[in-house]
């Protein structure tokens, strides 16, 4: 029986040869209780045996000890610890070497195979040995057995059935039997009896004549011939009343002396068979009748008929009787026997077919026959049988998926970085939980070059297996595209070109990819349409969103659009203590039961309340946030999150370094060369600095191409939120008065961040406010009418931008450069005039109207390049867009790349009409219309008559 | 400029065929006309013989598109390489835009009448174009299912107008695939006329295999078959239809 709880024996016995048959039974006796089949039990015993006589023929060398055996029970396995204070052995030599069973048989040595048994016996050995005492400990698993159903004891239900069918069939033939035996020996009786009689009554008839003649001879012939004429008739006498006999048929000698009646028969009892037991005659019937003439009674006649003639006949008809019912009886278990046959086989087939079904077979099919309900079950037992074996396929198609899925789950755990690579400077974490399938997110740290350190953060648009292939694709793509490449647009653009091909259609990647340079303690980063990364200040305690423009991986783009440049890379420094957190969707997505998001305002407070925590416990706690926010409901994404936080001014950190080279070969006197070679930079980086720090001192060592304490180029995230809420309250005011609001709020911004911002969210234009509240049902009257106006100004502008291009088109054409210089300058001075604040937008019209026209490129960036020079050192809101891109390169907080620019550019830039002119001629010829076409308005109307013509008729 | 929307539910009543006839016909009356493919089958770019080009859903992922000029006064932008439908998902799943496909159409100008030739369903790319359309134009073919697709779009056009409180009028009903020996034809016409009124269209277009065939060579049923009855049915509806557009009456 099963052991419930794991219960231990402890033995111990004298290291002696003689005592290890004590040992196996002791063994056999502590295991009797354990569900092991004879094989495993046995083999059990060998190995205990085997690893006794080790003890004491190699630990002790039969010198005497003791041997102490713990058996420990437990439901799954029984394990056996043997310990000894001998020599101890070497066993991981000894197990290693597998020995070469070949030779054991070639050679026919016995021993020496001991360790190998014990191994084959056992599942688990293991050899400790410690203060001076050893142990080999082994253990064995029990394997569950499957019980096979023991036979059903006693009767079976076709005997019982047979049983009951016999007695039953005995019962009612033994009653046949009596019914029928009792009336048979009635008639037979009945008739005997009236024969008799009659025969007794005729006799005394005509006896009657006899007596009244008086001739006693004559009265002798009846009775004489009356015996000869009925076999059963023994004697007849007659007898007178007086008593005297007339004639006697056996004893004619005893006429007319009295006659006496035999003993037991009563005289008076006429008409009546009195049986009775004569000496003479043996068994006979005695019979009395009156012999009578008229009314006078003459006397009697007494008959004997024989009793023998009778019982002879009854047992005649008896014995007929049994063998009827004997022929009955076998038929009837015959019938019994068939029966039993005919209604038991099922029951017994269907047993059989179930005895081996549950033995396991499950491909065993029960037979239906006919439609009774024993076919009725088999049937039914089929189809359990069929479900229960889907079932089983079932679960193990479920198995292998979920092995697969676990796979998966295992590529994707093994791409994830192990532990946090250590960077100066900077405190890394990262958290990642996978939800309950296995998701798409991936998040890794490359090294760049020694000091500087990629960092992704993806997610794929597909989970399973599928999605973990593609990241494991990423991942090698980005290993080997990212060492020595600092530009992280450049390793996307590498990247999307490696795995552009192989990605499914419909999938895509979005990553995030962060270059951290430890020594020129500058961040850049690029995004391809992953969410926008979170930056911290904490000085001034505000979060911001940076996300630079680019595409997702693996999109299938146009020709001539390039993912490459769709990518924008944006430079960021970090002061003390400041955050960044790249995380991606399952984050702020994480839904709790109510359905609600995690979302960005309660990301953002945690954000902020949370900033002084090390990375490391930011992120823990921003997960068990997230978890405490979701509660019991399940989680649907997964959820990554990458936590960077700087440790070192950065700056200070630059500076002390070249402040430390300076030191050490003006003060030091070491070698420039040494020196330069110690702090990792040229001879001629060195001599910049030493002139710098000549002319202005130590002042001259500070970092002047980025400054961390510049402002940043975006809105901080309650600003922008403050600006949406200001538009629509205010959706006159200009990006001017929009910054004055927010600087009254204190939210500390500029102008041009707030106008990039407005170009941003495409309310950059008054009409486009006014359309933006509209859109919120919260236009005042008054406001619509100015939406109105808004418009048609728009659309004045827009005509007056067509005929300025028109115009400046014709001066080139023409040549006329000067003419066009002096038509922009008049533009721009209309302008001034015209729209103050929104002029840029219209130079920015302007150009895109130029680009329309056929070779307009050309006309547009020769009409930029002269409002540049034209309105250079011009008021700060005219600077702001047309030349962004000179702009852009002094802006020392966040510096656009031209490919920025680009994008920046084409976001809110011109439709391009059909640039490519061979494009057309090319269309145009392939529908090149044969025969009369109408080709122009004016041929049209010839056309028209005709055509009308036609049909009027 | 006027932006008309051709559009209905039920599919195979004619809308390409419409779009192309009705805008080489604008074209020619000397309407500076733009066609754009919303249909991701891009049957109206096929027919102009731009197999494959690129388009709106270009547009919609790098904010420019090549627009080609495929007639005089005919200028097109096909459906583009991607499928609209799920570049339209994206967007609105990057962005906080609601109607990115919308605010894209936004940007085409320079023309009198926009022609925007849709796919047969109701699905966000259709509410899109519904956004920027300010009319709607339904072809109704002579059956009894195209009739109640014409009374589902109507529905929908209306919803949605309220929705972004702007006005959409309904051009009018295009009776198409006219059979004037069928009874059904003409039960169906008068049903028509009975529940829209004014709104059908005096002109329908009689069934013509020209048309049909017309397509097969790429070109328009003007090029193809001038004389036609089927050219003189879309040329009685150009005049028809762009005299009920302000400042295009021809």
């Amino acid at each position: 029986m099963a052991i419930k709880k794991p219960s231990e024996i402890f033995m111990s016995f004298a290291a002696d040869e003689k005592m290890l048959e004590d040992i196996r039974r002791s063994v056999n006796d502590a295991i009797a209780d354990v569900n092991l089949s004879n094989k495993d039990r046995n083999g059990i015993l060998l190995a205990i045996e085997e690893a006794c006589t080790n003890v004491i023929r190699h630990a002790y060398l039969y010198a005497p000890g003791t041997i102490r055996i713990k058996i420990r029970k437990s439901p799954t396995q029984v394990s056996f610890s043997i310990y000894d204070k001998g020599r101890r052995f070497d066993f991981d030599r000894a197990t290693a070497a597998t020995p070469d069973l070949d030779r054991y048989v070639k050679t026919g040595r016995k021993g020496g195979l001991g360790l190998y048994l014990i191994r084959k016996m056992m599942d688990s050995v293991d050899y400790v040995s410690r203060d001076g005492e050893n142990e080999l400990r082994m253990a064995k698993t029990i394997q569950p057995r499957v019980q096979v159903l023991p036979k059903p004891q006693g009767i079976s239900i076709r005997l019982k059935f047979a049983l009951w069918a016999s007695l039953v069939v005995c019962a009612i033939i033994a009653a046949i039997f009596f019914y029928y035996d009792n009336r048979s020996s009635n008639t037979i009786r009945g008739r005997f009896f009236s024969e008799a009689l009659s025969f007794a009554h005729t006799t005394a008839l005509n006896a009657a004549d006899k007596m009244m003649v008086g001739n006693e001879l004559e009265l002798l012939n009846l009775v004489a011939s009356a015996i000869k004429g009925n076999p059963i008739l023994i004697n007849a006498v007659v007898v007178d009343t007086a008593g005297r006999i007339w004639a006697d048929a056996q004893n004619p000698e005893n006429m007319l002396t009295y006659h006496e009646y035999p003993a037991g028969v009563d005289s008076s009892l006429i008409d009546r068979f009195q049986p009775i037991e004569s000496d003479r005659y043996g068994p006979i019937f005695h019979l009395i009748v009156d012999i009578t003439a008229g009314e006078r009674r003459l006397g009697h006649l007494n008959l004997i008929f024989g009793r023998s003639e009778l019982s002879e006949q009854l047992s005649r008809s008896r014995r007929m009787m049994i063998l009827f019912s004997l022929i009955g009886l076998f038929v009837g278990l015959g019938a019994v026997y068939l029966l039993s046959n005919y209604f038991v086989k099922p029951i017994q087939k269907l047993t059989e077919g179930v005895l081996k079904i549950g033995q396991g077979n499950l491909d065993e099919t029960l037979p239906v026959e006919g439609s009774d309900e024993f076919s009725e079950i088999a049937r039914a037992f089929n189809e359990i049988t069929l479900k229960f074996k889907s079932a089983q396929a079932n679960i193990v198609e479920q198995e292998r998926l979920q092995k697969e899925m676990q796979v998966a789950q295992e590529i994707q755990h093994a791409l994830l970085p192990r532990r946090f690579p250590e960077i100066e400077g900077y405190e890394l974490a990262a958290v990642y939980r996978a939800a309950k399938d296995v998701g798409g997110d991936y998040f890794d740290f490359v090294w760049i070059d020694e000091n500087t350190m990629g960092i992704i953060v993806a997610d794929v648009s597909g989970k399973g297996v599928p999605g973990s292939l593609v990241m494991t694709m990423i991942r090698t793509a980005i290993r080997l595209e990212a060492r020595g490449n600092k530009s992280p647009s450049d390793i996307l653009a590498r990247v999307n070109e490696f795995v552009a091909e192989d990605v499914k259609k419909g999938m895509f990647i979005t990553i995030y990819f962060i270059v951290l340079d430890s020594k020129e303690r500058q961040i850049s980063f690029s995004s391809a349409g992953h969410n926008p990364m979170i930056l911290y200040r904490k000085d001034t305690d505000r979060c911001y969103f940076l996300n630079p423009k680019g595409i997702p991986l693996g999109l299938t783009l146009p020709d001539d659009i390039s993912f490459r440049d769709s990518l924008q890379v944006d430079k960021l420094k970090l002061k003390k203590d400041d955050v960044l957190v790249i995380y991606t969707d399952g984050v702020t997505e994480a839904m709790n039961a109510r359905n609600e998001q995690y979302g960005n305002d309660r990301l953002i407070q945690f954000i902020r309340e949370h900033s002084t925590l090390t990375p490391n416990e930011f992120a823990a706690a921003l997960d068990q946030d997230i978890i405490a926010f979701t509660g019991n409901a399940p989680q649907n994404d997964d959820i990554t999150l990458v936590v960077i936080k700087e440790k070192i001014m950065a700056d200070e950190l630059v500076f002390e370094k070249r402040r430390r080279l300076i030191q050490m070969v003006e003060f030091e006197k070491v070698p420039v060369e040494e020196a330069c070679r110690q702090m990792g930079i040229s001879p001629a980086t060195y001599y910049k600095y030493r002139r710098r720090w000549k002319a202005e001192g130590d002042a001259g060592l500070l970092n002047k191409k980025l400054r961390a304490d510049e402002g940043i180029k975006q809105l901080s995230y309650s600003a922008r939120q403050k600006l949406l809420a200001t538009i629509l309250e205010h959706p006159e005011y200009g990006s001017g008065k929009l910054q004055k609001v927010l600087a009254e709020t204190g939210e500390e911004c500029s102008a041009r961040s707030v106008y990039a911002e407005l170009v941003n969210l495409r309310l950059n234009s008054k009409a486009k406010r006014l359309a933006y509240v509209e859109r919120f049902g919260k236009l005042k009257p008054e406001q619509r009418e100015q939406l109105e106006k808004e418009m048609l100004r728009e659309e004045r502008a827009r005509q007056d931008r067509y005929q300025y291009a028109e115009q400046l088109k014709q001066n080139l054409e023409s040549r006329h450069i000067e003419k066009m210089a002096q038509d922009t300058g008049r533009i721009i001075t209309q302008l001034k005039q015209f729209a103050p604040a929104g002029g840029t937008d219209i130079y920015d019209g302007i150009s895109r109207e130029l680009e329309k026209l056929e070779g307009g490129t050309e006309i547009a960036s020769l009409f930029r390049s002269l409002v540049q020079k034209m309105t250079s050192g011009d008021d700060q809101t005219a600077k702001s867009h047309g030349v962004e891109q000179q702009d852009a390169a002094a802006t020392p907080a966040t510096v656009s790349t031209p490919s920025e620019a680009a994008s920046q550019k084409s976001r809110t830039g011109p439709i391009t009409v059909p640039k490519n002119a061979e494009k057309i001629d090319i269309i145009a010829k392939a529908v090149d219309p044969e025969g009369e076409v109408p080709q122009l308005p004016s041929e049209f109307e010839e056309y028209e008559k005709k055509l009308v013509n036609k049909f009027k008729k | 400029m006027h932006r008309l929307a051709i559009i209905t539910s039920k599919g195979g009543t004619g809308k390409t065929t419409t779009a192309i006839n009705f805008a080489h016909a604008c074209a020619m009356m000397g309407k500076k006309t733009l066609a754009v493919d919303c249909d991701a089958q891009g049957s109206l770019s096929l027919s102009f013989g731009l197999n494959g080009a690129q388009g709106l859903s270009d547009l919609l992922l790098t904010n420019r598109v090549d627009i080609y000029s495929v007639r005089p006064n005919l200028y097109l932008v096909g459906s583009g390489r991607s499928d609209i439908y799920l570049v339209e998902r994206y967007l609105v799943q990057q962005s906080s835009s609601e109607y990115p496909l919308a605010e894209a159409l936004e940007r085409f100008e320079g023309v009198e009448i926009v022609i925007l030739d849709c796919s047969p369903s109701i699905n966000v790319v259709n509410s899109n174009i519904l956004c920027y359309a300010d009319k709607v134009l339904i072809p109704v073919s002579m059956d009894y299912f195209a009739m109640e697709g014409a009374a589902l779009t109507i529905r929908i056009v209306d919803e949605i107008a309220a929705a972004t409180r702007k006005k959409i009028d309904v051009l009018g009903f295009l009776p198409t695939f006219y059979d004037g020996r069928t009874r059904i034809s003409k039960t169906i016409l008068e049903q028509l006329k009975g529940k829209y009124d004014k709104k059908v269209f005096d002109t329908m277009i009689r069934i013509n295999t020209q048309i049909k065939e017309s397509q097969l060579h790429h070109k328009t049923i003007f090029e193809f078959a001038p004389y036609s009855y089927g050219a003189y049915d879309y040329y009685c509806f150009a005049r028809e239809a762009l005299g009920r557009l302000d400042g295009l009456e021809p």
